[in-house]
């Protein structure tokens, strides 16, 4: 079983970067997404409609890009912290059986109402390092002394 | 073509129009099966003695939100395009959500503008999706931009 290490405010620096983390995904994944979160679109794993669709094969589902970055933050507040906010937008489609990489960078910490709140940007770039999926979050971290 | 030729009065009624709730009960295979499907194998998802211990019980990964369906309003959107993109989406997290929860889902649309860019005009269509747990705490919400575009065969449901 992974084990989870607890993240503490007090121990992240403003600048650090989180990941990265590298995906491969093949069509298989895209219908078991499909049908773990009941969105039948086809343009996510049949050819020609994704064609049609002006794509160059099946696309990934953008929800499926969001649920990855989620999980970045998720391991990284671990069991004592939680997510408050996290905004993802789609700028570029994702294909599978191509080389994703997806990473947060801490960008600002700060105490409010005794909490610790950190504010971070994260990424998920294609091939060539374009990023098609950009994010933000605001997250909270237990605080040692509190 | 100018936004108000491709916003017509009909789908400005839409605005702010909320669906009936639409209430779902949080399963503990459908919260296994998902975290498989994101290739996630965190055991606050499926092994309840981990969750119980660390986390209160078990919990549903973040965008599991998506499987929260709301209800189609009575008459359905004018939708003038055949393509659709998902925009993306803002998360709100208000508090965990449990295996065994019941999470009623509303939403409504809330804006609607025009953009045209390489794709010709595109219709954008903000949707914000509340999500309320059985003790009637808002446990979230979800803030969706969808971009419907092109004239042709429809290729999404």
């Amino acid at each position: 079983m992974i084990m989870y290490k607890q993240n503490f405010y007090e121990d992240i620096a403003e600048g650090l970067i989180i990941g990265p983390v590298i995906k491969n995904i093949d069509r298989k994944q895209l219908v078991m997404y499909a049908g773990a979160s009941e969105d039948f679109n086809e343009f996510h794993y049949d050819d020609d409609i994704a064609k049609k669709a002006g794509h160059k094969g099946i696309i990934i589902h953008g929800a499926l890009k969001s649920a990855w970055l989620a999980q970045l933050l998720v391991d990284f507040v671990g069991h004592k912290g939680r997510i408050r906010k996290f905004n993802v937008s789609y700028r570029g489609v994702d294909f599978p059986y191509e080389k994703l990489k997806y990473y947060a960078k801490v960008i600002r910490k700060e105490m409010i109402d005794s909490k610790g709140i950190i504010t971070l940007d994260l990424a998920l770039e294609n091939l060539e390092g374009k990023v098609t999926t950009p994010s933000n979050a605001e997250i909270e971290l237990p605080v040692k002394n509190n | 073509m100018s936004e108000n030729v491709i916003i017509t009065d009909e789908m400005k009624e839409f605005i702010n129009l909320e669906s009936i709730p639409r209430v779902h009960e949080v399963e503990k295979r459908l919260v296994r099966r998902f975290a498989e499907a994101i290739g996630d194998e965190n055991p606050i998802y499926f092994d309840q003695e981990y969750a119980e211990k660390n986390v209160g019980g078990l919990i549903a990964p973040p965008t599991f939100l998506r499987l929260f369906k709301t209800n189609q309003l009575e008459k359905k959107f004018p939708e003038p395009f055949s393509n659709l993109v998902d925009g993306g989406s803002s998360y709100t997290f208000y508090y965990d959500i449990f295996v065994g929860d019941k999470i009623s889902a509303v939403s409504k649309i809330t804006k609607l503008f025009v953009k045209s860019g390489t794709l010709g005009d595109m219709l954008f269509k903000v949707t914000l999706i509340s999500y309320t747990n059985q003790n009637k705490k808002l446990v979230a919400t979800q803030e969706v931009v969808t971009i419907t575009y092109g004239k042709g065969e429809k290729t999404f449901l």
